[in-house]
């Protein structure tokens, strides 16, 4: 037999125990191809973010790969995402030209989402969202959501605070019913102009300054059309009286929907009974930042 | 041996390829191989390495198409899209004599998967 044998110190180089053996020629080791590291972000409004490690070794490698949390510590990563916490997960796989790490927050990042209102009210005293034509009157409602920093916030940490930039904010209406006319119509909205909007009994609040007008075209029972009500939000939290951001509070933020150059007969509904389905998504600006390292080698795999 | 612009006098470990100072981590053999997993189920594969000792594994599998996966996990449900196939801890282990390895189904069809070992020459305990 031909070859090199290293055994450990203290050792008689003829053992078998390869535990004793320092090196032996005819065993492998592993050969490190590469040992980096990189950083990646997850948007706001988004739930995950990848980093890729490009190898081009044209096979698949044998690696090891490892989370570098904010602390400076590394969790290594396994066969399934690893959990950080009850939401958030980590994984990663190797591919014949890369390396793909997977940062899942399991939410959306600085995003709230609310699918249910709380509260609403039409022109005639209803508690549902109408606005429109009827063919006799044009009609107008408001609508309120509270709770907006916590309970169904789809993170744990992300409270709507006072000053903070919103980057979108939609009220996506749902229809549960709807006029007779398919010819396009419009829609005006403002915020309600208040710090803690919790509920509405009626048209009488006062709007907001930022708002719009937007055409509604011909859409069908159980659609959506989505109003765009980011500057009605951002007026409303720099409100220096706007309470936000303490788990627990419910602060709340309301709107005016009025029926702008509406036909006859055209008008949509949402109504408490079905239940209301119209959402409201807040997603303020910023990014998270996530890193991580692996160790390629030039071993194969496949 | 020291690496490249490093001295062969260096009393820091990193500075060597290899050291007869140290023991090094040691490939002893490597197994490749596919098992079929029943849907929603689980099997079970046997590789021996009759070392007689519990040595260090390092398992890999092609747990999704073309994406291949390092070590064992356990399913608890955690945030983000969970992979065909994965390696089970509790029911993988790793004794002096062979490494029963335990492939679990995420999926509601039958699967072929691929999976890669390397039996390190090393006590894993």
């Amino acid at each position: 037999m031909y070859g090199i044998k290293v055994s450990n110190p203290g050792v008689d180089v003829g053992t078998a125990d390869l535990r004793t053996i320092s090196m032996r020629s005819d065993c492998n080791m592993f050969k490190v191809h590469s040992d980096g590291t990189q950083t990646g972000t997850i948007q706001a409004g988004q739930s995950k973010g990848t980093v890729t490690f490009t190898h081009g070794l044209g096979y698949v490698p044998a690696f090891w790969a490892y989370y570098v949390d904010t602390d400076g510590k590394q969790r290594q990563l396994s066969n399934l995402p690893v959990g950080i916490d009850y939401t958030s997960s980590l994984s990663t796989y190797a591919g014949t030209n890369t390396i793909i790490c997977e940062y899942n927050l399991g939410y959306n990042y600085n995003q709230i989402y609310k699918d249910m209102w709380n509260d609403a009210v039409d022109s005639d005293g209803y508690q549902r969202l109408y606005v429109g034509n009827d063919g006799i009157a044009q009609k107008n409602c408001g609508v309120v959501y509270t709770g907006l920093n916590n309970g169904d916030i789809l993170g744990t940490t992300f409270n709507l605070q006072y000053g903070q930039t919103v980057g979108t904010a939609i009220l996506d209406f749902y229809v549960s019913s709807k006029g007779t006319t398919i010819a396009d119509g419009t829609v005006r909205h403002t915020g309600i102009d208040a710090d803690q909007t919790l509920s509405i009994s009626n048209m009488g609040d006062p709007d907001t300054t930022a708002g719009g007008t937007q055409t509604v075209a011909n859409i069908g029972v159980g659609d959506r059309f989505g109003i765009n009500v980011t500057s009605a939000v951002q007026e409303i939290i720099d409100r220096a009286g706007f309470v936000g951001g303490t788990a627990g509070t419910a602060s709340g933020i309301g709107f005016h929907i009025y029926a702008g150059d509406t036909p006859a007969n055209k008008w949509f509904m949402d109504s408490a009974e079905y239940p209301s389905d119209t959402s409201l998504t807040i997603t303020t600006i910023g990014s998270a930042v996530f890193s991580f390292r692996v160790v390629i080698f030039k071993d194969k795999i496949v | 041996m020291a690496l490249p612009g490093k001295s062969g006098t260096s009393t820091e470990p990193r500075d060597y390829s290899f050291s007869s100072e140290y023991s090094t981590v040691k490939v002893y053999s490597e197994h490749s191989g596919t098992l079929g997993v029943p849907a929603s189920g689980s099997a079970y594969g046997t590789i021996t390495h009759n070392l007689g000792y519990v040595p260090m594994v390092i398992p890999y599998i092609e747990a999704n198409p073309n994406q291949w996966y390092c070590g064992v996990g356990y399913l608890f449900g955690p945030g983000g899209a969970t992979p065909n196939a994965f390696i089970h801890n509790s029911d993988s282990v790793v004794g002096t004599n062979n490494f029963v390895l335990n492939i679990a189904n995420n999926t509601a069809g039958s699967l072929n998967i691929k999976y890669k070992c390397y039996i390190m020459g090393d006590s894993g305990t």
